[in-house]
């Protein structure tokens, strides 16, 4: 009787046995989204809400057919504040973290196939049919003199005026019925002056604070940032 | 006690093969290599039951697959078999399983290769989770350990009831059987050596020294007339 030859196809086998992710889950691969899931949930580690289905390629972006779609698959972004799923057709990277089963992420999008227009220092988010941008206490623009506050400053102002506005429209009342005597008629014509004259000035502010924080802002389809 | 003499045979269910020496290694969670001495040929590829016996009685162990079969003198072959799971655990599986438990993973594993899932002992209950397989059975077994972090338990393979059982304690049901001291002959690094008995194979619950233990790796070599035993460790 002989001892077996320990070939490298054994061997391959034994390393396997010790370590299960090199049967494929070590590898980062290019796949195609096939599928985006939409609609609003909350992402949890059994059910992915920000996912897509996709299909496995080779090096070579070709299909690989080894593999079927897989799906859901769990995006990965560049930032929890970020929610931008590619779309279908979209080359993206796929990998198994701790090169484990059920570890399935999409980690990054790659802009094959794309038409691009990179600039150096510049973070551009460019033909997406839709942008939204949402911000839940300050979305800022700009900085120095340019900075431009959306939130919660101009809604101070704004409330400060509806208290104000309120205010007056309590003394006109008064005013229009005559008053119980000639002293608090005259009282309450000077309060409404005086209450005239401060709303004036906050829509003077107000009016400010829009001028600066539009004057750099252009919106809508029609403006070509690309330009400037 | 005499140790009477053990036996090895190949059964075809045509005819019987008598192995005039003959060795075998078996391991939990892995198919049982065997190398036997025979008076004749063996077709490559057939499948064969492998039996062990003494005071002619004979204990099926398991099925091998033949690979190889040599002429090395006058009426002495040389036979290569490995056991018939070999092929089963080799199987490419790809798929992904949404949404299922250690168990139901368990039981779409065994489907894909033709075997039944049976769960021994306590059912375990297990977060549900999403897989993705991309190699074969043996790796996908591999991973759902590694998935739903399985510590001592076990996974069997049984070819006479097609069966993939689950061992949770990563033994055998019963109770354990006392290694008789009549039949040691030393103890070495890795377990002991003793004489040859077909019913201390992998899996199987032991007492040795007053301790419970599963056995984990038997190798057996008529030549030398000796059982290596080692036992599993505890995790």
């Amino acid at each position: 009787m002989r001892l077996p030859q320990l070939t490298l196809f054994k061997l391959k086998k034994l390393i396997l046995r010790l370590f299960p992710g090199l049967a494929g889950y070590h590898v980062i691969r290019y796949a195609k989204v096939t599928k985006v899931y939409e609609g609003s949930a909350r992402d949890m580690v059994g059910a992915p809400a920000m996912a897509v289905d996709l299909q496995f390629l080779k090096h070579d972006f070709s299909k690989d057919n080894r593999f079927p779609e897989f799906g859901p698959i769990r995006l990965a972004g560049s930032s929890e504040f970020v929610q931008a799923p590619p779309s279908v057709g979209t080359f993206v990277l796929i990998h198994f973290p701790y090169w484990m089963s059920n570890t399935a992420t999409v980690l990054a999008v790659l802009y094959l196939d794309r038409l691009v227009h990179p600039e150096e220092k510049s973070y551009q988010i460019r033909d997406a049919e839709k942008v939204k941008i949402s911000a839940k206490s300050e979305l800022i623009l700009g900085e120095g003199d340019d900075r431009a506050v959306l939130g919660l400053e101009l809604k101070g102002k704004l409330e400060t005026l509806i208290d104000k506005v309120s205010y007056l429209a309590d003394q006109v009342v008064i005013l229009g019925s005559g008053g119980t005597s000639c002293g608090a008629t005259l009282n309450s014509a000077t309060a409404v002056q005086t209450t005239i004259n401060l709303i004036k000035n906050d829509f003077i502010i107000i009016k400010t604070t829009l001028d600066e924080t539009l004057s750099n802002i252009k919106i809508g389809l029609e403006c070509d940032v690309s330009s400037t | 006690m005499k140790h009477p003499h053990v036996f090895c045979q190949l059964d075809t269910l045509d005819r019987i093969y008598t192995a005039k020496e003959y060795e075998l290694h078996q391991e939990r969670q892995r198919p049982t290599l065997g190398y036997f001495e025979l008076e004749e040929p063996i077709a490559k590829d057939s499948l064969v039951i492998l039996e062990l016996g003494y005071l002619n009685k004979a204990y099926r162990i398991t099925v091998l697959k033949v690979t190889s079969c040599s002429q090395v003198g006058q009426n002495t072959y040389d036979v290569v078999a490995i056991e018939a799971t070999r092929s089963l655990l080799d199987a490419a599986y790809v798929d992904q399983l949404v949404g299922v438990t250690l168990e139901s993973s368990l039981k779409r594993i065994s489907r894909h290769i033709g075997l039944k899932l049976k769960v021994q002992g306590v059912r375990t209950t297990t977060k549900t989770k999403t897989l993705w397989f991309l190699d074969s059975i043996r790796n996908a077994l591999d991973q759902v350990w590694l998935v739903f972090e399985l510590k001592q338990a076990r996974w069997m393979i049984n070819l006479f009831t097609s069966e993939l059982v689950f061992l949770p304690l990563g033994k055998l049901e019963g109770d354990p059987l006392e290694i008789p001291m009549d039949y040691f002959k030393r103890e070495t690094a890795g377990g002991i050596e003793m004489e040859i008995v077909p019913l201390l194979k992998p899996y199987a619950p032991v007492i040795w020294r007053g301790e419970e233990k599963i056995v984990d790796v038997s190798r057996i070599n008529s030549k030398t007339g000796t059982q290596f035993i080692s036992f599993a460790e505890a995790e």
